[in-house]
């Protein structure tokens, strides 16, 4: 029993910060609780597509490194006849005929290995191509992990998975208690692979509509993962009225909520500015915080 | 014409531009591609129509006939298919990418495909023109499947003009929905986040070779200057939105701006004029 005591407090306790709909600020309150956190911490983006955390924080950086996703298909123009069983074998759309040529867009290309069975030639083989880069740096608050994915790539859950393990090594290295991820906007791919196994799920929502929306499918998606959650209201004060609305609904369903933050163009301010707006989102965000650290240790 | 509408960042108003736009050209097809969180038809009130499933192929093995060769264990890329050297092999349905692969290789016809439900397809009637909106189902990943099928079951609808919502990011599923579009309208947060995502996405559209402008949106939020990029990539600024509490709150309740703000219905027709002036 002691030594399972002993491991659960050396496991680092992982926050991630999502929303659904994207643009509701996970990455401003995910800087704030990085500020405010008054234990050693690791810091992640795994929000590789649009990777915003690092504007804020500025990481000095100590590490980069190439990031090569899945292999995928090559065709060897020099071989190919055009015959198309390729194209009409690859259930992904990622071959197309090009001057008589199959030619693959790695984009696309899922990588499955189909069109090098279906090839009369044989001219096509699978490489491995950067798919984008993984970069730590430090900051004032701690080591951080971040990544940024080549645009129009694939394989974006592989690299919010890579940009997580190498956050959790860190911590468990450093005795560090506490992870803060902040994670992309959705349900997909990348949703998915930043919330699988995490510790709690800070679930970011404004007052609209839409955001309501969007947070019912993140907590069916935290549900299906067996996942801890509670719910930030953001900007709360720019409808109170839906603001009552989405305290109801997560009242009805069970939802806890966390906490609400007002909106003030302060906040809007010292973010253009690049400072992170602790100050400006005053006793809220102190309560929200709290509030947190309260659920995780639940 | 096939418009796509794209930011990089979430959040930057790329709904409520689409819906506008929608709303400032009656007939045209308003298509809801953010499949992960579609909304479009919040603002444009959608309701009713009719509902259609997008199904994936996954594997699955028909016992009776399987040799337990293992060849279809190996040459899965996904991992969806477990194989301990002998007996059946298992299938991880929610692993399997539907590629086909494994039904190719079995050499006993074991292996078969049948069809899961990864998302729906709603379409109908918004806001007195065409809609069509992709959903994907909680707990699939097929992302760019959904908004695949959603684009072909729009040409259904025989529109001159298609406003495509499209989804957050750069990767795939942003990169199906300008691949499948005529020009593309970015919606710029002038934030320092805003522009970072925008250079990302207008990155992923010149590599597609889009004709591509931008609408910046909530102006006055922040104040970078959008100069350097316009010029990095040749495009131009074709109308400004304000940031505004009345907008803001529009959106709130789920409205689209153009509905109750007689300045932004101004600015849509003058975005739609600068877009024809664009892009044909």
């Amino acid at each position: 029993m002691a030594r399972d005591r002993e491991d659960i407090l050396m496991s680092p306790f992982e926050i991630v910060v999502v929303s659904g709909k994207g643009g509701t600020g996970k990455t401003t309150l995910t800087a704030c609780f990085a500020a405010m956190a008054e234990v050693p911490r690791v810091m992640a983006d795994a929000d590789v597509d649009a990777p915003n955390l690092g504007i804020i924080l500025s990481p000095r950086e100590t590490e980069s490194r190439p990031f090569f996703g899945m292999k995928v298909a090559h065709v060897d123009a020099a071989r190919c006849v055009g015959c198309g069983e390729c194209l009409r074998f690859c259930r992904f759309g990622a071959i197309v005929m090009k001057d008589g040529k199959a030619v693959v867009d790695p984009g696309f290309c899922e990588g499955c290995g189909g069109c090098l069975l279906v090839c009369p030639e044989s001219c096509i083989d699978k490489r491995a191509f950067q798919r984008g880069v993984l970069r730590r740096g430090e900051t004032d608050f701690g080591p951080m992990w971040h990544a940024r994915l080549a645009p129009g790539g694939e394989n974006s859950g592989m690299l919010v998975a890579l940009v997580r393990k190498e956050a959790r090594r860190e911590a468990t290295e450093l005795k560090a208690p506490l992870i803060l991820v902040d994670g992309p906007p959705g349900v997909g791919c990348p949703a998915t692979s930043s919330l699988t196994g995490a510790g709690l799920a800070v679930l970011v929502v404004e007052p609209s509509r839409s955001a309501l929306s969007d947070l019912r499918r993140v907590i069916d998606l935290c549900r299906t993962l067996s996942l801890p959650f509670g719910v930030a209201i953001n900007r709360w004060d720019i409808s109170p009225e839906v603001t009552e609305e989405i305290r109801a609904v997560c009242d009805a369903e069970g939802w806890p909520v966390l906490g609400a933050v007002p909106f003030d163009e302060r906040i809007a301010r010292a973010v253009s500015d690049g400072r992170i707006p602790v100050e400006e989102m005053g006793r809220p965000l102190a309560e929200l915080w709290r509030a947190i650290l309260r659920r995780g240790s639940a | 014409m096939k418009i796509a509408v794209a930011s990089g960042k979430g959040g930057a108003g790329k709904t409520s531009i689409a819906a506008s736009l929608v709303l400032g050209r009656p007939g045209s097809l308003a298509m809801d591609l953010d499949v992960e969180e579609p909304n479009l038809g919040i603002l444009l009130g959608f309701e009713g129509g009719t509902t259609r499933p997008v199904l994936q192929p996954v594997a699955f093995l028909e016992p009776d006939l399987c040799s337990a060769c293992g060849r279809c264990a190996q040459v899965c890329e996904f991992g969806a298919i477990a194989w301990f050297g002998s007996g059946l092999p298992v299938v991880n349905e929610s692993l399997c990418h539907g590629c086909g692969a494994c039904p190719l290789v079995c050499p006993t016809g074991a292996m078969r495909e049948r069809d899961r439900e990864v998302g729906t397809i709603r379409s109908g009637t918004a806001a007195g023109g065409p809609f069509i909106e992709g959903r994907l189902r909680v707990g699939s990943v097929s992302t760019v499947r959904v908004i695949d099928e959603t684009i072909r079951a729009g040409t259904e609808f025989k529109a001159h003009d298609w406003i495509m919502d499209g989804p957050p990011g750069v990767s795939c599923p942003a990169a199906t929905v300008l691949r499948a579009a005529d020009a593309a309208l970015m919606v710029a947060e002038p934030t320092p986040f805003g522009l970072s995502d925008l250079a990302s996405v207008l990155e992923v559209a010149s590599d597609l070779k889009k004709p591509t402008a931008i609408v910046v949106n909530k102006a006055g939020l922040g104040e970078r200057p959008l100069d350097d990029l316009c010029r990095r990539f040749s495009v131009k600024v074709l109308e400004s939105f304000p940031f505004t509490r009345s907008a803001a709150e529009a959106g709130a309740l789920g409205r689209c701006p153009y509905g109750t703000d007689a300045d932004w219905a101004a600015r849509t027709g003058r975005l739609w004029r600068a877009i024809e002036r664009t892009f044909s």
